[in-house]
């Protein structure tokens, strides 16, 4: 086939091109600037609504007395303190760790003020779905047979998650500074490693990774406890 | 034709998945259950009733040899809007669920495709009624779709549990080998009944003029 030979103005086609560009962009940096506000509000309503579940009664804003501390593994870990009455009830700790089977998971655990787990949730993750998703959903099933019921309130259990609450890697008693009679060996691992705790079949990687964030977030508020309680 | 039959055109006789093979990739990779398929159909939906239209209220001003470029601009900016769109006001689920698949709505075939095979030749209200028949094809496809594998896989449908007993048991559909089965399957079909219309009218199937490679043109980029 014959190359045809146009005469095309370059200033023709640049001008046209950047002018679509141009108001493009003018349109693109309207709406960013419109959602701004709104993206910024889902952000903290997530993390708020996690925290409602994870701490007792509390009525300051924990999202905005945060600490920033070290895990043993040098993984950065959040704590959000909560208060009622000006008294710390409670706090919640965030970590994401990069053992997962596939992607980062982020694990949030709520603790008591003796350092003992009350509740884990797992607010973000990207597991293989039946298999890993056992370990890290808090989700009521709807079917059929319950379908026109009313949502039944508070946290949908898990049991993986559920075994950890109780548990603490504190080595002195909080309050009385006395050290604490030995923790049986092996709390904090699997049954499969020689230790306690359930896992799901077929899904070691995710509990191991789910079991081994919580128990990096209990060694930190050990080691940071009066730092935390101070504050 | 008609306004009414440009838009009814994307539903199933051109639908834009099973006929027109177009946008495979997010039909496959968001269709694990019904609602994201959903979800992700009524994203491109707005995409491309936004594309379709800017490029038809514009095709007398856009040279044709920096056409492309500029069609991938206006498409886009509409995919960020929507991207934006969603994180501030969709439900959190929803959003993490389609995740890096609203940004890849730029380069489903079924946005560029339609701008460079209809939205660049015709009038506007043409261009919206094409759009809003291969959005509403695009849905029907995904949910049909999400919905099979959602219900083989885990005996719910829309996140309703139907069978309580099925809980994660048929997890190849789940996943993407089932995608790719389910979708051949679904092709099929659409063949058998297609052919089996064109002979009962007494002639041999022919695929829709828009599948032909010269009405496309995104290939001969070279040419003027």
């Amino acid at each position: 086939m014959p190359v045809k030979k146009v005469k095309v103005s370059i200033v023709k086609l640049t001008v046209s091109l950047g002018l679509i560009a141009g108001c493009s962009a003018a349109l693109m940096a309207r709406v960013y600037v419109f959602t701004q506000a709104p993206i910024a509000a889902r952000a903290l309503e997530n993390t708020n609504k996690a925290l409602q579940d994870l701490l007792p009664e509390f009525d300051n804003q924990p999202a905005e007395e945060t600490i920033a501390l070290q895990s043993p593994k040098n993984v950065p870990i959040t704590f959000y303190l909560a208060r009622k009455d000006d008294e710390l009830v409670g706090t919640a700790a965030e970590i994401v760790t990069g053992e997962g089977f596939s992607g980062d998971i982020t694990v949030m655990a709520g603790l008591d003020c003796k350092g003992r787990i009350t509740t884990v949730l797992v607010t973000r993750q990207t597991e293989t779905p039946g298999l890993g998703t056992v370990v890290t959903e808090r989700k009521r099933k709807k079917t059929i047979l319950n379908f026109f019921d009313e949502p039944e309130t508070g946290l949908p259990p898990n049991p993986v998650l559920d075994q950890l609450n109780g548990l603490s890697g504190m080595t002195v008693d909080a309050v009385t500074g006395a050290t604490l009679t030995q923790k049986p060996e092996g709390e904090w691992k699997l049954r499969k490693d020689g230790g306690g705790l359930d896992a799901v079949t077929g899904a070691t990687i995710t509990s191991r990774a789910v079991v081994d964030a919580v128990h990096q977030i209990a060694l930190t508020f050990a080691n940071h406890h009066e730092e935390l309680m101070e504050h | 034709m008609s306004l009414f039959k440009e838009f009814s055109k994307g539903i199933l006789r051109e639908n834009p998945v099973l006929v027109l093979l177009l946008g495979m990739c997010p039909t496959l990779a968001v269709t694990n259950n019904a609602i994201n398929g959903f979800g992700m159909g009524v994203a491109t939906l707005f995409v491309l009733i936004g594309s379709n239209t800017v490029i038809s209220l514009i095709r007398k001003l856009i040279p044709k040899r920096v056409r492309i470029p500029c069609y991938i601009v206006v498409i886009a900016s509409f995919v960020t809007i929507v991207d934006l769109l969603m994180q501030a006001y969709a439900p959190t689920a929803l959003y993490e669920a389609l995740g890096i698949f609203i940004p890849l709505i730029v380069v489903n075939c079924i946005v560029l495709g339609r701008a460079e095979a209809f939205a660049s030749k015709n009038s506007v209200g043409r261009s919206i009624m094409d759009a809003l028949g291969m959005g509403c094809g695009f849905i029907l496809a995904l949910v049909i779709l999400g919905g099979l594998r959602e219900f083989l896989s885990n005996g719910s449908l829309f996140a309703v549990q139907l069978i309580p007993a099925w809980k994660h048991d048929f997890l190849l559909m789940n996943q993407a080998p089932g995608a790719f089965i389910l979708l051949g399957i679904l092709l099929a079909i659409m063949n058998y009944i297609n052919i089996r219309k064109a002979h009962k009218k007494g002639e041999g199937y022919r695929p829709p003029a828009t599948l032909d490679c010269r009405h496309c043109n995104i290939c001969k980029l070279g040419d003027d």
